[in-house]
């Protein structure tokens, strides 16, 4: 459900003539209650007076926190998927096929993404609030085929309520 | 194709990022050895050194990986017990390097932050140790 269009105009004196008369829309799920808020979350979203990588406000750590996270899923879906590609198409085929390449392919790239995801859990965690058992749980989910895909429903979570501000 | 061929480059690459690896960890361990306020000065200089940790030292330690598993496979290394040790130490390095990245970022929110005065000797004793075994392959 859409609110009412603001005018830009109305809730803040522009620099840039360009940009007044803008009409923006809010969300449904937009945190925004107040015109500060608005124009904060304003300027989250890529305007040229956006707040400068230096400006350490509350947005800020949203901004670093969820791009972190997202990093993270990404990285857990990489990984989830070359070990379902190297335990479901590679070893079978070495075995059922005499087919090794994929094996020789896949193990080092596998190994690597591992290695690399392991290393994306370490830097996630050290940074944020985690709770131990969310930590065994990203952790395990890289040993087992199809676990890592599970991590999206934690990390999503987590997203959000770092973006509601419950974090 | 012949990989043997390029293994002296593989090598070459491999020294080369693992020099950048080393430095960045060792001027991160430094920085959150001395950092003892979050002050917006040391929030700026934190987030410097974050854009270097994520534009330099991340991707050396990438390719470090990537180049020791190609250089491992063309050299038939995987069976030799030092490089097994060694394996040992650039994970613990790894480690340290993803916890700095975190410690750096929550400086970046201005959370308040204790120096952090384990992982610089821990990173200085992994590089000593992982530079021996690399050069004098004893066992």
């Amino acid at each position: 459900m859409w609110q009412d269009p603001i005018t830009f105009r109305q809730i803040c004196h522009s620099r840039d003539h360009s940009t007044q008369g803008i009409k923006i829309r809010l969300r449904k799920n937009s945190h925004a209650r107040t015109t500060r808020d608005l124009i904060q979350q304003y300027q989250l979203v890529g305007h040229p007076h956006k707040a400068t990588k230096k400006d350490m406000t509350r947005d800020n750590y949203r901004d670093i926190e969820v791009a972190q996270l997202r990093r993270l899923k990404f990285g857990s879906f990489v990984e989830g998927t070359t070990l379902v590609l190297l335990l479901g198409i590679a070893v079978p085929l070495k075995h059922l096929c005499g087919w090794p390449t994929g094996v020789r392919v896949m193990g080092p790239v596998y190994g690597l993404v591992f290695c690399a995801y392991l290393w994306f859990v370490v830097q996630t965690v050290t940074g944020g609030d985690w709770r131990a058992h969310e930590v065994v749980r990203l952790l395990l989910s890289a040993f087992i085929p199809f676990g890592a895909f599970f991590n999206r429903a934690l990390l999503s979570r987590k997203m959000v309520s770092i973006r509601t501000g419950e974090q | 194709m012949n990989v043997a061929i390029y293994y002296p480059w593989l090598k070459a690459f491999h020294v080369a990022a693992a020099l950048l690896f080393a430095g960045g960890v060792v001027s991160v361990g430094v920085f959150l050895h001395m950092v003892t306020t979050k002050s917006p000065e040391i929030r700026t200089l934190a987030a410097a050194i974050r854009r270097w940790d994520h534009a330099i030292t991340t991707p050396a330690m990438l390719l470090v990986w990537a180049l020791g598993f190609g250089i491992g496979g063309v050299g038939h290394w995987f069976s030799a017990p030092w490089l097994i040790l060694k394996l040992v130490f650039v994970i613990v390095l790894s480690a340290v390097h993803g916890m700095q990245s975190g410690r750096l970022r929550r400086i970046c929110q201005g959370f308040p932050s204790m120096p952090l005065h384990a992982t610089l000797p821990m990173a200085v004793t992994c590089i000593v140790i992982i530079a021996l075994l690399a050069v004098a392959k004893p066992f």
